[in-house]
């Protein structure tokens, strides 16, 4: 009898010590998005200042795929590079069934854009898809029309051109196409991730990005890419300095 | 028992005609075999409800935000579905920014528009119905506002067993411009054996446009006059609108468009990209010329002297890719 006993005790406690594991397991990462200048958070449709201009957005949208996570010891821990995200501020993206032991996030990689052969819109395209899909179509629009594919980074805004106070010329920075899609490796500092909870902030420093960017000058107004690739390409290029992750 | 011989035989009668109905849809593309396939999606078979639900979307004013633009207006039935006017009018004031071309032979296309940037047919519409020069309205807002519309929703489910939305609603208009050929030109009854469809001065035309002297049939080659390229014809020196390298982004595209058909060209002027030819006459003038010396011109184009009879066998010949019993006329009920 006292066999039986000390049996159960043991599966008892073997069945406890699995389940106290489970808890402590990092399970999911929910990531926010920010858009910040150096005065802090920008509002959508309110003015603010940017390399010496005033300027607003409308729109501040961008794709990102080939998420992965990789922590202090234990190198690289989590990949969803398949999952497509829209990064807007009213959006978040969790990132769950990660289940590792409480770690030090030290790496995050992203692709700016979207995967080539999605982004081709082969024979499912972006109206063949449910609303709920971060690919399907959205408004304001994140797919082109005229040119196949998908805007990988939108702003759509206006910038005060005259002094005189008021936002009213038109600008728009829609970068596309194969040759922009772009891999980063995003700062930060060590952050602990823990069993429950972590809520990270995915920061795109608008600064950066516009880094080099004269608002006044009218070829900066827009480009679509194609139709103005040196300043696509500049701003690509701002791309790996542009985020930061933080708590 | 003859109960059942009838149940059997009406229902033998049923398959045969839903056979029919079936091979009716496949029927109405059918070409002359000189032609290649019309290009159809396996995710979107053509059936004739879904091209007479594009038929009847293709002239409605209300697929424009402010309902004043149908896709007729920029897209003429009686000029071969393209405009006279160089560049074409849209809803509040706006201009396109090229000109509008025929449609009747665009299914055929491997990649759409002039610079090639759609890759089928079966989304091409999302551009006139989204742009802000064109019709203006999100494709979210006029699948809401078509879903609204009883009769509307009921012809897109019958037609393809889902509301109006932003995958049917492109696809139907789709079918209806696959619809369209109707090759029936004095040049396809010459070709199938009617040898005096053409007159002699339109045969003398048409040795001029196959000669390697002129090389016009390189790019328009027969049947559908076009190869489908994208070559840069010598229009400018320096272009405004980037073309093919728009898509590309590659400077050896600057300044390429899409060879376009020539079937029906006499009713599709004005011509070019940007519809600055305004005559056919205008057209062989510049190729006669031998164009601007921009760096992608095409090496095909070379100048080339032509005499005043020449220069009208030519035109006299182009008449003759003329569709003359075109499917659709400004008449044609809807």
């Amino acid at each position: 009898m006292k066999k039986y006993l000390a049996g159960v005790v043991v599966l008892f406690a073997f069945i406890m010590a699995c389940g106290d594991n489970d808890e402590a397991l990092v399970t999911d990462v929910t990531f926010n998005f920010q858009f910040v200048t150096a005065d802090g958070p920008i509002q959508l449709d309110e003015p603010f200042e940017l390399n010496g201009s005033t300027v607003q957005f409308e729109t501040a949208n961008y794709y990102f795929h080939g998420f992965q996570m990789g922590g202090n010891g234990i190198g690289l821990f989590y990949d969803d590079t398949d999952a497509h995200v829209l990064a807007r501020m009213d959006l978040t993206k969790t990132f769950s069934d990660i289940n590792v032991a409480p770690v030090d996030l030290t790496a995050v990689e992203i692709t700016i854009g979207v995967e080539e052969t999605i982004n081709g819109q082969g024979e499912t395209d972006f109206t063949d898809r449910t609303s709920d899909d971060p690919l399907a179509i959205k408004d304001p629009s994140m797919h082109w029309n005229w040119n196949s594919g998908y805007k990988f980074v939108r702003f759509d805004g206006e910038v005060d051109t005259d002094d005189d106070g008021i936002v009213d010329t038109p600008i728009a920075y829609h970068l596309g196409s194969d040759a922009l899609r772009t891999d980063l490796q995003i700062a930060h500092d060590n952050i602990p991730l823990s069993a429950k909870g972590n809520r990270l902030t995915m920061v795109f420093d608008l600064e950066q990005f516009f880094s080099g960017v004269d608002f006044q000058l009218e070829s900066n107004w827009d480009t679509h890419t194609g139709n103005n690739l040196p300043l696509a390409e500049q701003l690509r290029d701002n791309l790996s300095s542009t985020f930061t992750i933080t708590q | 028992m003859r109960q059942t011989w009838c149940l059997v035989l009406v229902g033998f009668i049923l398959i045969f005609i839903l056979a029919q109905s079936c091979l009716f849809d496949e029927e109405s593309l059918k070409l002359p075999v000189d032609f290649p396939k019309i290009i159809v999606a396996e995710n979107n078979p053509y059936s004739t409800a879904k091209a007479g639900l594009g038929k009847r979307l293709f002239f409605d004013k209300n697929i424009s935000v402010d309902s004043t633009v149908a896709c007729n207006n920029c897209h003429l039935p009686d000029y071969a579905f393209s405009d006279t006017i160089a560049l074409s009018n849209g809803v509040n004031g706006g201009i396109t920014e090229r000109n509008s071309p025929s449609l009747i032979y665009s299914g055929f296309s491997p990649l759409i528009n002039k610079d090639g940037g759609v890759v089928k047919l079966d989304i091409q519409a999302l551009i006139p119905i989204e742009d802000q020069s064109e019709m203006g309205i999100h494709i979210l807002s006029l699948a809401e506002r078509l879903q609204s519309d009883k009769s509307y929703n009921k012809a897109f489910i019958n037609a393809f067993d889902r509301e109006p939305d932003a995958f049917t609603i492109p696809r139907a208009l789709a079918h209806f411009i696959r619809s369209l050929p109707s090759p029936s030109s004095s040049y396809d009854k010459f070709i199938h054996g009617d040898t005096i469809a053409l007159s002699a001065m339109e045969k003398n035309g048409m040795h001029l446009f196959m000669s390697q002297r002129l090389q016009c049939g390189t790019c328009h080659e027969p049947p559908l006059f076009t190869t489908f390229e994208f070559a840069n014809n010598g229009l400018y020196d320096t272009y405004k609108d980037l073309g093919r390298a728009l898509i590309t982004q590659d400077s050896k595209d600057v300044g390429k468009f899409r060879v376009p058909s020539l079937r029906n060209v006499s009713l599709t002027g004005p011509f070019m990209h940007d519809g600055s030819l305004k005559s056919l006459e205008d057209v062989i003038q510049h190729y006669a010329s031998g164009g601007s010396q921009h760096i992608n011109k095409d090496v095909r184009i070379s100048s080339f002297a032509l005499s005043e009879k020449e220069k009208q066998e030519l035109l006299v010949f182009l008449n003759t890719l003329t569709d003359l019993q075109p499917k659709f006329k400004s008449e044609t009920p809807l």
